[in-house]
């Protein structure tokens, strides 16, 4: 299977989310298809890992040890010379938890990230959602 | 005195007199006679008389003066002039300054029983007109009697209510239909768009004036951060819609519990849909064979029942809750011997304990038994134990004392584990509040179980303490006033 995705091996994928399940079942899943996964529980951590493995995308939660915390890291990533141009996929159960009237969209000044999706999300959605930013 | 009528013939001549009274007495009425004016007013200012008939040539009294004095003070009796032809022109004079009748001399007995029935008569519709007046005056002071009864009620009434007529202008409002509304002074007769400024409302109104529909309806309306159910219905008269009434109920409380309760539901949804979503996800790598070997198997299996059971704790946790809530719910208050359920229930965990090499302490001081629910009690002491091992660290401890402090029991359940941050210690006991850090990343909880334990604590009019251990971990402390629910031994 690895060898059939092959030319995929060399991307990095960072996964930053406190629910390490979630981390633990995207990573398994994201390394079957041929994904390096790096992962961090907290967004500081993150950014640092960031920089250290310049990864081929970020994968970011918004709700951790601070509600709003992703929104921050994300605005942190695009400040940086060095990362502003790594994708970012938001993840976020914060709209259907706080029931909150409006959708988010991507928005270069207060939410810059290339795609904004809703957990719980499958494997292959969130998959297909990686495939089509970097292939 | 007469039920059909007394009558006072005054005239100097007897003959006059006499003949008179024998004519009226056939009449079966009452009658006296006076030969003067004077003797006629003394017996007048004495008797009651319904009509007098005066000769208007008197001596002492003339009859014009007794006339006069009749009209002002004795109104009520018909006045009716005996006159001879050489006074005819007098008599017209006194009938002009309120006589009623006269009748001339020499009359005839029918002429004097007609003159007297038809004066007798008139004092009758007198009387009926005064009666029906009186009666009306009755009505009308009840009327508005009722009117200000009515008015008074409406404007004691919680709820506010407005009144429209058919153009939509303010024919009526009370007190709290002011208040709610913000309304000015004086608003009656303005239209109601310009002093009711909630949009809402004068739609609904509005709507009911213009589509003609004889139904009611309601809607909630906010004014001033406040919630008011609006009820809206039209005024019908005869079958026509003359105005429209709306009443305006408070229902900010009502609003307010139901917001916490959808938000309530919503972090539930919330906290059920993302452990299932992670399950559906273990299950899918197996499924789909990408587990690298049968050691990822198992731990991916693992992992999954762990979600499994805090999500199976989570349900209980919310049937514990609703059966708190639930005022039905109907507690057997027992004599509780606090000691040995704490002992039972540390032996239940003695294995989880065990497991992470806890060592758990019980120093238990003799008190009194304590009037609980054996449920609740137990709930509460496992909650606390639980935590005491969930975020407590391998090889550490728990210590246990039960004991009288001051008016109250303590139960104090103290653990050397993580702790718990200072600004997190306000919130802990928020429902699906859980201290988010390294430390708790991967210690499954349903972030309730502090919240049952307050609610417990509240019904049982205790408090609950949080402290931390110098050296880390936490206390929690229980106190339950013995004064309430201690029994005597």
């Amino acid at each position: 299977m690895k060898n059939k995705m092959g030319q995929k091996k060399e991307k990095k994928i960072l996964l930053i989310d406190d629910d390490v399940d979630f981390v633990y079942l995207n990573k398994v899943f994201l390394e079957s298809k041929g994904y390096q996964v790096i992962i961090s529980y907290n967004g500081e951590e993150g950014i640092k890992k960031a920089r250290e493995t310049k990864p081929d995308l970020v994968i970011l939660d918004v709700m951790m040890s601070r509600m709003t915390e992703g929104f921050d890291i994300a605005r942190k990533l695009r400040a940086d010379d060095d990362l502003n141009d790594i994708p970012i996929i938001m993840l976020t159960a914060i709209r259907k938890r706080e029931k909150l009237p409006w959708t988010f969209e991507p928005d270069d000044t207060w939410l810059p990230v290339n795609r904004f999706l809703e957990k719980p999300i499958s494997l292959e959605k969130l998959l297909e959602e990686i495939e089509k930013i970097i292939k | 005195m007469n039920k059909k009528g007394n009558v006072l013939v005054v005239d100097d001549e007897v003959s006059i007199c006499e003949g008179c009274k024998k004519i009226l007495l056939k009449e079966g009425l009452y009658v006296d006679t006076a030969k003067d004016g004077l003797e006629a007013k003394e017996k007048i200012e004495r008797e009651k008389f319904d009509l007098v008939l005066v000769d208007l040539k008197l001596p002492q009294l003339s009859g014009e003066d007794l006339l006069h004095w009749l009209h002002s003070s004795n109104p009520d009796i018909v006045p009716v002039v005996i006159t001879g032809y050489p006074s005819f022109n007098s008599a017209v004079t006194a009938v002009k300054e309120g006589a009623y009748d006269y009748i001339p001399k020499p009359f005839t007995s029918g002429e004097l029983r007609k003159v007297v029935r038809r004066g007798l008569e008139r004092k009758w519709l007198i009387q009926e007109m005064h009666r029906l007046r009186e009666e009306q005056e009755k009505n009308l002071k009840l009327i508005s009697q009722e009117r200000t009864k009515l008015k008074s009620v409406i404007n004691s009434m919680g709820d506010g209510v407005l009144v429209v007529n058919k153009s939509g202008k303010v024919v009526l409002y009370n007190c709290a239909a002011r208040q709610i509304l913000n309304l000015q002074d004086n608003c009656l007769d303005k239209p109601m768009k310009e002093v009711v400024k909630n949009d809402t409302l004068t739609e609904m109104l509005t709507s009911l004036l213009i589509k003609q529909k004889k139904m009611a309806f309601s809607q909630e309306i906010h004014i001033d951060n406040r919630s008011y159910l609006a009820n809206a219905s039209p005024v019908v008269d005869d079958g026509e819609i003359i105005g429209a009434v709306a009443s305006l109920k408070d229902i900010t409380k009502l609003r307010r519990f139901s917001d916490t309760k959808s938000a309530f539901l919503n972090m539930v949804s919330h906290e059920i849909r993302s452990p299932l979503g992670i399950i559906e996800g273990y299950l899918d790598l197996i499924l789909k064979g990408i587990a690298k070997d049968e050691a990822q198997t198992k731990d991916i299996i693992r992992r999954a029942r762990v979600r499994a059971q805090t999500l199976r704790q989570l349900v209980d946790d919310l049937l514990n809750l609703a059966r708190m809530e639930s005022e039905k719910v109907k507690r057997e208050l027992v004599p509780v011997d606090l000691p040995k359920i704490i002992l039972e229930v540390v032996e239940f965990y003695r294995d989880k304990a065990e497991e992470k090499n806890i060592k758990v302490n019980v120093s238990l001081e003799k008190v009194p038994a304590i009037l609980m629910d054996r449920n609740d009690i137990i709930l509460l002491f496992t909650n606390l134990l639980e935590n005491a091992i969930k975020y407590n660290v391998k090889g550490g401890s728990i210590n246990i004392y039960i004991k009288e402090e001051g008016p109250d029991l303590c139960l104090r359940v103290e653990d050397t584990g993580i702790g718990i941050p200072p600004e997190s210690r306000e919130r802990i006991f928020d429902e699906f509040y859980r201290v988010k850090n390294e430390k708790t990343r991967r210690i499954p909880g349903t972030g309730l179980g502090l919240s049952i334990v307050r609610r417990i604590v509240k019904t049982y009019q205790g408090k609950i303490k949080v402290d931390s251990r110098k050296k880390g971990g936490s206390i929690f402390s229980v106190y339950l006033p013995l004064r309430n629910f201690g029994v005597e031994v």
